[in-house]
């Protein structure tokens, strides 16, 4: 069941992927681990920017949540900004996920929170702080870190 | 007050009593009592409660057109319509989920989630006791009716389960009227309640702490040597190191060990305050040494550390007169 589900997910996502992403498999021989490649949101300070996550589906896909994280580090209150970039946002909370869920509704929700980010539920105090205190500052902070490490 | 109930399951215990037996107003069953009120707390409103599924139907499925199908939004599988069962009385949502995924969804939920908190796998209604029977396989169904019953004794007042690992009975305990020790109805082993372990035998509850703490032990062993050396004072006597103390009668002592006088002052009546016996007994390591004085005869009980000579440490004598 979970094989069947996750190879229509990965086909949808191959043929028809939401605008400004792209999806492949680390492994060929692995439908569990998807590389993604996502483009900085134009109206965000990560314009510009490709980002790399890696998304692994548990073996209890769909009851359990996929674990996403930014591979390409990212100045953003909800990642943590080191080798991790590890992800706070709602839909992926094991007790808020829906097995009815699919993948593309997360890609998008995380292209979501590049234009909107949620300082009230930081992993990164620092950047939270910035950009509730001084947008402008953190805008420019997240622009020079898209412009150093996500080209 | 003992009870057993080793192999009772809520939904036998549920169904209507024979007619033969009548239930008698003037003997309530509080258990009896509880149970019911756990069943119209779980079934509200429920019409269909206790009777099985018809032969060849599927519980929990529609009777809608079996010619539609639709995709399970779970499995992704084309599935007749009458596959897709609705979920709880309360859910708002279309019926998009299929039978074996919602029943992979509560045989999960059943094996992580507490009984009564089990929500809908589409959404966050709580999943009742009825519509768990409806919906869940008979295997996962008597797994999850195990756990609730469990749960709920667990719950009630004073009840305990057998400690023995080959043993799942459980009994009402209550230690006023039966005491520190459980006998299990089942299997008869015999459990110390305050101590949740196999009864220690020929041990007080007491005894059996001194016995397993060893922090307790060491701090005891730290408290007795600071209380000694604030209240005593070590034997004068040539070669006699004991410590001793005196909470009354006159200022004249006698070391037990030695007898030699302590206090300088002459007392007409020496020879009545000599040690009347000095009563010994060990437990493990530890010496308890009794010494009675004089003709009042009071006696004082110390612990003392493990002792190599026969009568080394005694750590203090309590003079009366």
């Amino acid at each position: 069941m979970t094989q069947k589900r996750i190879s229509k997910e990965l086909q949808e996502c191959l043929t028809t992927p939401p605008a400004g992403i792209k999806v492949n498999l680390v492994d060929e021989g692995n439908i569990h681990n998807w590389n993604i490649v996502m483009d900085g949101p134009a109206d965000s300070p990560y314009v510009g920017g490709k980002f790399q996550l890696l998304l692994v589906l548990p073996t209890e896909y769909p009851f359990k949540p996929p674990k996403i994280n930014f591979k390409t580090r990212i100045y953003h209150p909800n990642v943590t900004f080191d080798e991790h970039g590890s992800m706070c946002i709602g839909i992926l909370k094991s007790d808020s996920w829906k097995p009815s869920s699919r993948i593309p509704n997360v890609l998008t929700a995380i292209q979501q929170l590049l234009l909107e980010p949620v300082p009230d539920d930081a992993v990164e105090q620092g950047a939270a702080q910035k950009f509730k205190e001084d947008r402008k500052a953190f805008d420019k902070e997240a622009r020079d870190m898209t412009k150093k490490y996500a080209k | 007050m003992i009870q057993f109930i080793s192999t009772l399951s809520l939904v036998e215990y549920n169904q209507p009593p024979p007619k033969a037996v009548p239930a008698q107003p003037g003997t309530p069953d509080p258990f009896r009592e509880f149970f019911l009120q756990l069943q119209a707390h779980a079934t509200p409103g429920l019409s269909s409660w206790g009777k099985s599924p018809a032969k060849g139907k599927i519980p929990g499925l529609r009777k809608d057109d079996t010619a539609k199908k639709q995709e399970c939004v779970i499995c992704v599988e084309e599935k007749p319509l009458q596959h897709f069962p609705k979920i709880t009385d309360s859910c708002q949502h279309p019926d998009q989920i299929c039978l074996v995924c919602v029943q992979n969804w509560l045989a999960r939920e059943a094996d992580n989630t507490d009984w009564d908190k089990i929500h809908c796998v589409a959404c966050k209604e709580i999943v009742p006791y009825n519509h768990m029977k409806r919906l869940m396989t008979k295997a996962a169904f008597e797994k999850y009716d195990q756990y609730s019953r469990n749960a709920t004794l667990s719950k009630m007042p004073n009840f305990r389960w057998c400690i023995s690992s080959s043993c799942s009975s459980g009994q009402i305990h209550e230690i006023d009227t039966d005491g520190y020790i459980f006998y299990c109805g089942a299997c008869y082993t015999k459990t110390c309640v305050i101590h949740n372990v196999p009864w220690h035998e020929g041990e007080t509850c007491t005894e059996y702490d001194y016995r397993q703490d060893p922090k307790v032990k060491a701090a005891e062993e730290r408290a007795s040597k600071i209380e000694i050396k604030g209240s005593s004072k070590p034997c004068p006597g040539p070669g006699c190191k004991v410590n001793i103390t005196r909470n009354g009668g006159c200022e004249h002592m006698k070391c037990e060990l030695i007898f030699e006088l302590w206090d300088a002052r002459v007392n007409e009546n020496a020879d009545s305050r000599q040690v009347r016996d000095v009563i010994m007994s060990s437990v493990g390591s530890v010496w308890r040494i009794s010494i009675r004085f004089g003709r009042m005869g009071i006696r004082s009980m110390r612990r003392v550390a493990s002792c190599t000579r026969r009568i080394c440490q005694i750590i203090s004598i309590i003079h009366y007169w």
